[in-house]
C-alpha cells in the first residue's frame, strides 16, 4: 500500500480542479467530482453536505449503492444533518473558521457516536471506514464531502474487510480543496448576482414612484427576500424607515421560512435611542452581535428570536449625508462572525437603499403637494401635447398614460399620510389621526377642483370615491378622539 | 344619575343627620314622652343612619370608579368596532363606485389589518368576559383575520370578489358589535335596583 499521492497523481488532479472550474452549476461540480471519487477509491457511498441557514451541514447530494447494490436515491434519510463537531460526518465541518480532515477506519466500532449509524448500516449492510473533508471557501468551511465503505474493485461489491488508505485521505482532501473552489467561485458568482440584482432594483428610476405598499411587490421586500436567499446566510432581514425623524417602523421584512417566521413577533416602532435598532438610528453606527445569547436583555423581541432559532445579529443604519433615515437589520441562523466582507457588502446594500428612499422622497416632495400638478395644463405639458393639433384625440389616447400618472401621484401621498396616521392611531391618538385623514381628504378635494367631470369621468368618480372614504376615516376618528377627550 | 349628583345629595343627607342629632342633644329628656328610652333608640337609629350613610359613601367611593373604568373600556372598544366595520363596508362601496379603486387594494388592506390589530388588542384587554363569552368574540375575530388574508391574497382583478370579502369583514364586525353591546348591557342591567 503506497502512502501517498504521486506526482503523476498531483498532475491529474490539476488537471480535474481546472475541468470542474469551467462549469457552471454546482450540480454538474458535483455530478462529475462523484464520478471521479468513484473510479479512484471505489467507495460504496459519496455526499457532499453543505451548511443550511440553521448553521448544520445538510446532505446537498449522495451517490452509492445500498446493500443490494441498488443505486442509493437522493430521497433516502434525506433530512440528513449534523451539527459541526457532532457525529461522524459534522467532525469536518467543525473549526473557527477552517475545519479538517476526518478518516476513520473503524466506523463498526464507534455506531452509538453516530447520529445516523445505524440508518447506514440497515441500508448498507455495515459501516467500516470513512473520509470526511472539509470544503473550505475564502472565509469558511461551507460543507463537507464524504465517502463511506470501500467496494471491491473487481467484484464491484462493498467489502467490510477493505479501508481507505493514507493516500486516499490525501487524494480526497486534495479533491475536497479542488472541490471547494469550484463550488465557491459559482457561489461568488450567485452572490454578485444578488449585489447586481439589489443594484438594478434600487437604481431603476422607474421603480422610485412606486410606494412602499402598493399593489406591485416594494422595493424594499424585493431587497429582503434576496438578503435571505438560500445563498445567503442570513435567516431574517428586516427595513425600517423613519416618517418623523423620532421612531422608526417596520416597511417591510422577509423570512427564509415565511410561513412560520413571523409567528409571536410583533412589530412595534423603534423611538430614537430604543434597544439596539434604536441606538443604530441615533448613532448612526452598526452594530453587530455574533450571539445574540451574550445580548439577550437588549432583544425586544427575544421570545420570537428564541422560538426561530436566531443567533446572531447585524443592524446597519441607512446614511445619507451624514442622517439617519432607516436601517437595516439581519439576522442569521448559527452563530456567525461577521467578517469585512459581509460588512462591506451589507454597507453597500444599506447605502444603495438609502439612496433609493432619499430620491423617492424627492420625488413625493415635488409632487405630492402642489395642487397645479394634477391640471390638465401641467399634465398635458408632461405629455408632450401642447403642440398637438388633434388635442382631443391624442388626450384620450393617451388617458391610460394620465390615469396611471394619476394613480401614482395619489398612492405616493396616500402611503405617506397613511403611515402617519395608522401610527397616531396605533398611539391612541385619535384627534391627530383625524386631522391626518383630514389633511388628505382636503388634498382629494383640490384634485377634484382641478378635474373636469366631463373630460374625465372614471377619473372624477375616483376622486369622489377616495375622498369620501378619508372623509369617514376624519368624522370616525374625530368622533373617538372626544369619546376620549370627555373622559 | 350621574356621581357628581349622588355626591352633593349624601353629603346632604350627612348634614342633615347632623343636625338632627344636634336638635337632639338639645332637647331635655324630660319633654319627651316614654322618658329616657325613646331618647336612646332615637340616637341609636340615628347612629344606624349615619353608620349606612357613610358605607354607602365608602361603596360609591371604590365600586362607582372601577364600574367606570369597565364600562368605559367596553365602549372603547365597542366604538373601535363599529369603527373598523364601518370602514370595511365603505371600502367595499367604493369598488362598487369605481372599478380601478383595485389599484388601492393594498393600501386598503393594510389599513384594514391595522384596525383590525387594534381591535384584537383592545378585545383582549377586556375584563369580566366569561369563558364562553371569549370563545364566541375570538371565533368572530378568526373569521375576521381570514378574511383579511383573503383579501390580500385575492385576485387583484377580481373587484366583485374583493367587494364581496369586504361586506362580510363588515359584516363580522357588526356581530362582535353586537355581542359587546348585550355584554354592556348585561353589566348595565346588574346594576338595576329593581
Amino acid at each position: 500500500m503506497k502512502d501517498c499521492v504521486t506526482l503523476q497523481e498531483i498532475n491529474d488532479l490539476r488537471i480535474f480542479g481546472n475541468t470542474i472550474l469551467t462549469y457552471k452549476s454546482v450540480e454538474d461540480v458535483v455530478k462529475y467530482t462523484f464520478l471521479k471519487i468513484k473510479e479512484k477509491i471505489f467507495p460504496q457511498v459519496i455526499s457532499i453536505f453543505l451548511f443550511s441557514k440553521e448553521g448544520c451541514i445538510e446532505r446537498f447530494k449522495i451517490y452509492g449503492i445500498d446493500k443490494y447494490e441498488k443505486i442509493i436515491s437522493d430521497s433516502w434519510l434525506s433530512k440528513e444533518s449534523y451539527e459541526p463537531g457532532i457525529s461522524f460526518s459534522g467532525r469536518a465541518a467543525y473549526g473557527k473558521p477552517y475545519g479538517e480532515t476526518h478518516w476513520s477506519n473503524s466506523l463498526n466500532q464507534e455506531l452509538d457516536q453516530l447520529t445516523h449509524g445505524q440508518d447506514y448500516v440497515d441500508k448498507l449492510g455495515f459501516l467500516r471506514c470513512g473520509i470526511s473533508v472539509p470544503l473550505n471557501g475564502t472565509r469558511r468551511t461551507f460543507g463537507t464531502l464524504e465517502v463511506i465503505n470501500r467496494v471491491d474493485s473487481e467484484t464491484r461489491k462493498a467489502n467490510s474487510n477493505l479501508v481507505f488508505s493514507d493516500s486516499d485521505i490525501c487524494w480526497l482532501t486534495i479533491v475536497g480543496a479542488h472541490v471547494a473552489a469550484a463550488i465557491s467561485r459559482l457561489r461568488k458568482k450567485d452572490e454578485d448576482k444578488i449585489f447586481a440584482t439589489i443594484s438594478r432594483v434600487l437604481a431603476d428610476p422607474s421603480l422610485e414612484q412606486q410606494p412602499v405598499h402598493s399593489m406591485n411587490q416594494s422595493v424594499y421586500k424585493v431587497i429582503a427576500e434576496k438578503l435571505v436567499d438560500h445563498l445567503m446566510p442570513y435567516k431574517v432581514c428586516i427595513v425600517r424607515l423613519t416618517f418623523d425623524g423620532r421612531s422608526l417602523i417596520v416597511t417591510d421584512k422577509a423570512n427564509s421560512d415565511e410561513k412560520k417566521g413571523w409567528i409571536g413577533r410583533h412589530d412595534e416602532p423603534r423611538l430614537l435611542g430604543e434597544g439596539i435598532v434604536g441606538k443604530v438610528f441615533e448613532s448612526g453606527n452598526l452594530v453587530a452581535i455574533s450571539n445574540i445569547k451574550e445580548r439577550e436583555k437588549e432583544f425586544s423581541s427575544l421570545s420570537w428570536i428564541k422560538r426561530q432559532g436566531l443567533k446572531s445579529f447585524i443592524c446597519f443604519p441607512l446614511l445619507m449625508l451624514g442622517k439617519v433615515i432607516g436601517t437595516l437589520s439581519l439576522f442569521t441562523g448559527y452563530v456567525h462572525e461577521f467578517t469585512d466582507s459581509d460588512i462591506e457588502f451589507l454597507e453597500n446594500v444599506s447605502f444603495l437603499l438609502a439612496a433609493f428612499k432619499v430620491r423617492s422622497e424627492k420625488i413625493k416632495n415635488i409632487e405630492v403637494p402642489a395642487p397645479s400638478i394634477v391640471s390638465t395644463g401641467s399634465l398635458k405639458n408632461s405629455f408632450k401635447l401642447e403642440q398637438a393639433d388633434s388635442r382631443n384625440i391624442i388626450f384620450n389616447d393617451l388617458s391610460s398614460d394620465y390615469n396611471d400618472y394619476f394613480d401614482n401621484t395619489l398612492l405616493l401621498s396616500f402611503e405617506t399620510a397613511s403611515k402617519l396616521y395608522q401610527q397616531y392611531l396605533d398611539s391612541g391618538n385619535y384627534i391627530e389621526a383625524s386631522k391626518s385623514a383630514n389633511s388628505v381628504y382636503e388634498m382629494c378635494q383640490k384634485l377634484i377642483e382641478s378635474v373636469h367631470k366631463n373630460e374625465n369621468e372614471e377619473l372624477y368618480r375616483k376622486l369622489i370615491a377616495l375622498s369620501s372614504y378619508w372623509k369617514l376615516n376624519r368624522d370616525l376618528y374625530s368622533v373617538r378622539g372626544s369619546l376620549d377627550g370627555d373622559e | 344619575m350621574a356621581m357628581s349628583e349622588i355626591l352633593p345629595i349624601l353629603i346632604s343627607i350627612t348634614q342633615s343627620i347632623n343636625s338632627i342629632k344636634s336638635i337632639s342633644g338639645r332637647i331635655p329628656r324630660s319633654i319627651l314622652p316614654g322618658s329616657g328610652r325613646t331618647y336612646e333608640d332615637l340616637e341609636n337609629h340615628i347612629t344606624t343612619l349615619e353608620g349606612q350613610v357613610k358605607n354607602l359613601k365608602d361603596k360609591i367611593n371604590t365600586k362607582f370608579p372601577e364600574l367606570s373604568r369597565l364600562i368605559r373600556s367596553y365602549s372603547r372598544t365597542i366604538s373601535d368596532i363599529r369603527i373598523a366595520g364601518a370602514l370595511s363596508d365603505k371600502i367595499g362601496e367604493l369598488y362598487g363606485l369605481s372599478s380601478e379603486m383595485i389599484k388601492f387594494t393594498s393600501m386598503f388592506t393594510n389599513n384594514i389589518q391595522s384596525d383590525y390589530s387594534r381591535v384584537t388588542s383592545g378585545v383582549q384587554n377586556l375584563p369580566e368576559l366569561s369563558v364562553e363569552e371569549r370563545g364566541s368574540l375570538e371565533r368572530i375575530f378568526v373569521e375576521i383575520r381570514d378574511l383579511i388574508r383573503d383579501l390580500r391574497d385575492s385576485n387583484q382583478s377580481d373587484s366583485e370578489s374583493i367587494r364581496r370579502n369586504l361586506e362580510r369583514i363588515s359584516t363580522r364586525y357588526s356581530d362582535a358589535e353586537f355581542l359587546l353591546s348585550k355584554l354592556l348591557n348585561k353589566i348595565l342591567a346588574s346594576l338595576d335596583p329593581r
